[in-house]
């Protein structure tokens, strides 16, 4: 009884020795291949957005919760926004297209970064004129603060615009959410297309 | 001789019009030129390849077109994972070399279009250059979605 509990013991540590050795192993490759591997940096975890609260082109408020079931990616751009932005769109056009089939179980949401100008029916017609399931939300002053400090993103007044005619300096990034909600890739917008549908298809 | 250099321009005449509409000693060719269009009349991009043929550098200092009430070179910068628009005076296309504006990159800033932009129009654009050259581009107007001429 004593000698098989120990050997029991002993084989415990050794399975322990050996997910230990194989830990190490795994953070020694820098990445495995068990998880899902992103392209992107893997935010599993930090609950970015988890705050977020903007409003729909109806004047619903919206939060991650809404959009469970799906993966979502969110970009926080603005309309008066001639190149990064529309770029950022068309690129995420290009991945829907990729996806074929699974686009359906994918939400693209941009969220602007200038409230002033941009009521969510401009955002709304705005990303629908690259892919026609796209969401455009908005807000007030106040959500937007919000929901942007949750996830963590900067926006200011480009200096040196001004009057009507100013632009938005603005984190360009994509926040890949799963379909629980929650935040689980973050990518620079200037990755390729293929990269992001990959990293999308990890959590379908 | 006076014969043959007479046959030799007529010939130059029948191959190349291109050539002969543009000023003999032209260093700087733009081509590629294409503008995203964008519901609402909102300010867009446009976007095009610049070469240089000549063993001086040029720098591009404008673009002029009546297509739209502003027209600015802009380049986006990335710092960190920030993206700001700068308006740039010049942009220089180096001796034998090209520079292309692309998205997320250099881009001609077009604002308030007269007439509201759609895909499939061209818009002549006409770019300044310090040598004193001025080519006009027909700028092709592509959907929304597009990236590249």
């Amino acid at each position: 009884m004593f000698r098989s509990a120990s050997a029991f013991t002993s084989g415990r540590r050794r399975v322990a020795a050996a997910l230990a050795s194989g830990m190490l192993a795994f953070s020694l490759a820098g990445c495995g291949n068990a998880e899902p591997t992103f392209k992107g940096a893997d935010i599993t975890g930090t609950n970015l957005g988890h705050y977020m609260s903007m409003m729909d082109r109806s004047g619903h408020v919206r939060t991650l919760a809404d959009y469970k079931g799906k993966v979502v990616a969110i970009y926080f751009g603005y309309t008066h926004c001639p190149d990064v932005c529309p770029t950022t769109m068309a690129e995420l056009a290009r991945v829907m297209h990729l996806l074929k089939g699974d686009a359906k179980k994918v939400q693209v949401i941009m969220i602007s970064v200038d409230p002033a100008r941009d009521t969510p029916a401009i955002v709304d017609d705005y990303v629908k004129a690259f892919y026609p399931t796209f969401i455009g939300l908005s807000g007030t002053a106040g959500q937007l603060e919000k929901t942007a400090k949750s996830f963590k993103v900067y926006y200011a007044k480009a200096p040196g615009t001004t009057g009507s005619n100013y632009a938005v300096s603005h984190s360009s990034r994509i926040y890949i959410i799963d379909q629980k909600g929650q935040a689980r890739v973050l990518l620079d917008s200037t990755k390729p297309a293929k990269d992001i549908a990959h990293d999308i298809e990890q959590l379908l | 001789m006076k014969n043959l250099t007479r046959t030799f321009f007529f010939a130059v005449l029948l191959c190349s019009p291109a050539a002969v509409l543009a000023a003999p000693s032209a260093a700087v060719t733009v081509s590629d030129c294409w503008i995203r269009a964008l519901p609402e009349n909102l300010p867009s991009g446009g976007y095009f390849k610049m070469a240089n043929a000549g063993d001086r550098s040029v720098d591009l200092v404008g673009v002029e077109t009546s297509a739209f009430g502003m027209a600015m070179l802009h380049e986006t910068r990335n710092k960190g994972n920030v993206s700001t628009m700068v308006m740039v005076k010049k942009v220089t296309v180096p001796a034998h070399g090209t520079l292309r504006f692309a998205p997320g990159n250099y881009h001609v800033m077009l604002e308030k279009p007269k007439k509201t932009v759609k895909p499939g129009m061209t818009i002549p654009v006409t770019f300044v250059f310090s040598n004193g050259e001025k080519p006009t581009v027909e700028c092709k107007v592509k959907k929304p979605g597009a990236m590249s001429y």
